[in-house]
């Protein structure tokens, strides 16, 4: 009960201190709302990126091993065996040279080079999927020992091209977490300082509040409420700016860069509005709890 | 004692100020519901209590009104009325009667004596030797911060001019 009439207390004496400086406290929502659109923008971004690089991982993590005109078909099947016991391996597929040269021509890419084509100079060839494409490199070198293997063209996939990406995906993950961790510091004392304001002009209350006996908690509770009110004011707008955005600036990026498999995506937008809820929250929380410190120690 | 603590160490008691520490931004009722509602009291409880407090200081009627538009010595009673709502076993009053007139000043004293005769201790530090020799009570003096006298029942001394004076 005493709990309840203190949130009570805490609650309306927060209300009010937010409309009383209106001036400082929209400033504060503001600077907060920017923030955590950049802050939105960069969990949108990295988003996006790690679905069109499933995309791609899903194409590359395929590789052929091409196997030599005279290996015997017995050969074949044992390595094909061997490799779909192996536990990095998720299937395996036989296409044979006839299979191979149906599947080059039906491609609209090679309609001359198909008509050019005399006999069938394609290689029949093991199709492997690879579970993860860290282990492409292990299966490629495991198939260049194999006897079978062509000798002048062993196997083919976009290993260089693989790594590529992923260096990058890390790259962009430290970057995006630098990002964020300057929003955060730059957040707390935006904050800070408004409270730090709020309590100035309200240091004699507080003054009174501990001499007749009020607890720091008692105390610092309505600024720290004040501090989430205004950190989620300003997630709510962030976040609804960014769902409105998102959609089109999705699909005017796909026009533009068709090459790269960008889809709207509805689901990360419930993933996105609770990470900036639960951010602003604690931002604003945080800083009102940094900022009522010094005031609360009498 | 841990800082913790010391929140429910000043509910035990009752602080009057020289200059009043009331909040010029609430009013008489709610200057005083302050403390109360510090402490987290159920809003029946405070309205009670606060109505006696008000009584025992002589200001019914004034629940209304702002400390702007009191007197001193009115201002210095919702003091004490704010001072006392909690019921403490001991109110201390740093020269309460420092920024009043002398008649002013002796019935802010009066009602200490009220309060004081309900059974509360009051401890007062003053300057004011009138108020000292009339009342006649335990007079400890402070001088240099050690005790310099402790007289059962003691008048203000000549002796020093810089000494405080403590009368219960």
């Amino acid at each position: 009960m005493t709990i309840l009439r203190n949130l009570r207390f805490a609650l309306n004496s927060a209300w009010q201190s937010f409309w009383r400086n209106l001036a400082v406290s929209l400033a504060a929502v503001v600077s907060i709302t920017l923030i955590l659109i950049l802050a939105g923008v960069n969990l949108l971004v990295g988003h996006a990126f790690s679905q069109v690089l499933d995309g791609f991982r899903d194409k590359v993590s395929v590789m052929s091993i091409n196997v030599a005109d005279d290996t015997p078909l017995t050969s074949v099947y044992a390595f094909q065996q061997q490799l779909q016991g192996d536990p990095r391996v998720a299937t395996v597929r036989f296409v044979t040279k006839e299979e191979a040269l149906a599947e080059f021509v039906r491609d609209p890419n090679n309609a001359v080079l198909s008509q050019q084509i005399q006999g069938n100079p394609l290689d029949a060839k093991l199709e492997v999927r690879v579970r993860s494409l860290n282990d492409v490199a292990a299966i490629d070198s495991m198939a260049r020992q194999w006897p079978g293997v062509d000798p002048t063209d062993p196997t083919n996939y976009q290993g260089e091209f693989v790594t590529r990406m992923l260096q990058l995906s890390q790259w962009l993950g430290f970057a995006g977490i630098g990002l964020m961790a300057i929003l955060v510091i730059v957040s707390v004392v935006i904050v800070m300082n408004t409270i730090r304001t709020a309590v100035y002009h309200r240091r004699k209350e507080i003054e009174v509040m501990k001499l007749v006996g009020a607890t720091e908690w008692f105390v610092r509770g309505p600024f720290v409420l004040e501090g989430i009110m205004t950190g989620v004011i300003a997630a709510a707008i962030a976040l609804s700016l960014l769902v409105i955005s998102y959609p089109p600036a999705v699909s005017r990026f796909s026009a533009d860069i068709t090459f790269i498999p960008l889809t709207y995506d509805p689901t990360f937008i419930s993933s996105l509005a609770r990470d900036l809820l639960a951010g602003g929250a604690l931002l604003g929380a945080l800083g009102s709890y940094i900022g009522v410190r010094r005031f609360v120690r009498l | 004692m841990k800082r913790r603590q010391l929140p429910f160490y000043r509910r035990k008691v009752g602080l009057v100020f020289q200059d009043f520490k009331l909040l010029p931004n609430l009013t008489i009722y709610e200057n005083v519901a302050f403390a109360l509602r510090v402490h987290g009291q159920p809003d029946a409880f405070i309205r009670t209590r606060v109505a006696e407090a008000l009584d025992t200081v002589g200001l019914s009627g004034k629940e209304l009104t702002y400390p702007a538009n009191l007197s001193g010595g009115e201002q210095q009673r919702v003091a004490i009325a704010r001072a006392l709502v909690h019921a403490p076993s001991m109110i201390i009053a740093d020269e309460p009667t420092g920024n009043l007139d002398p008649a002013t000043a002796w019935e802010i004293m009066q009602l200490f004596m009220r309060i004081n005769a309900r059974g509360a201790t009051v401890v007062m530090a003053t300057h004011n030797r009138e108020i000292v020799d009339l009342l006649r009570r335990r007079v400890v003096a402070i001088d240099a911060g050690q005790i310099a006298r402790d007289d059962r029942s003691g008048r203000y001394h000549d002796d020093s001019s810089k000494s405080q004076i403590r009368a219960q």
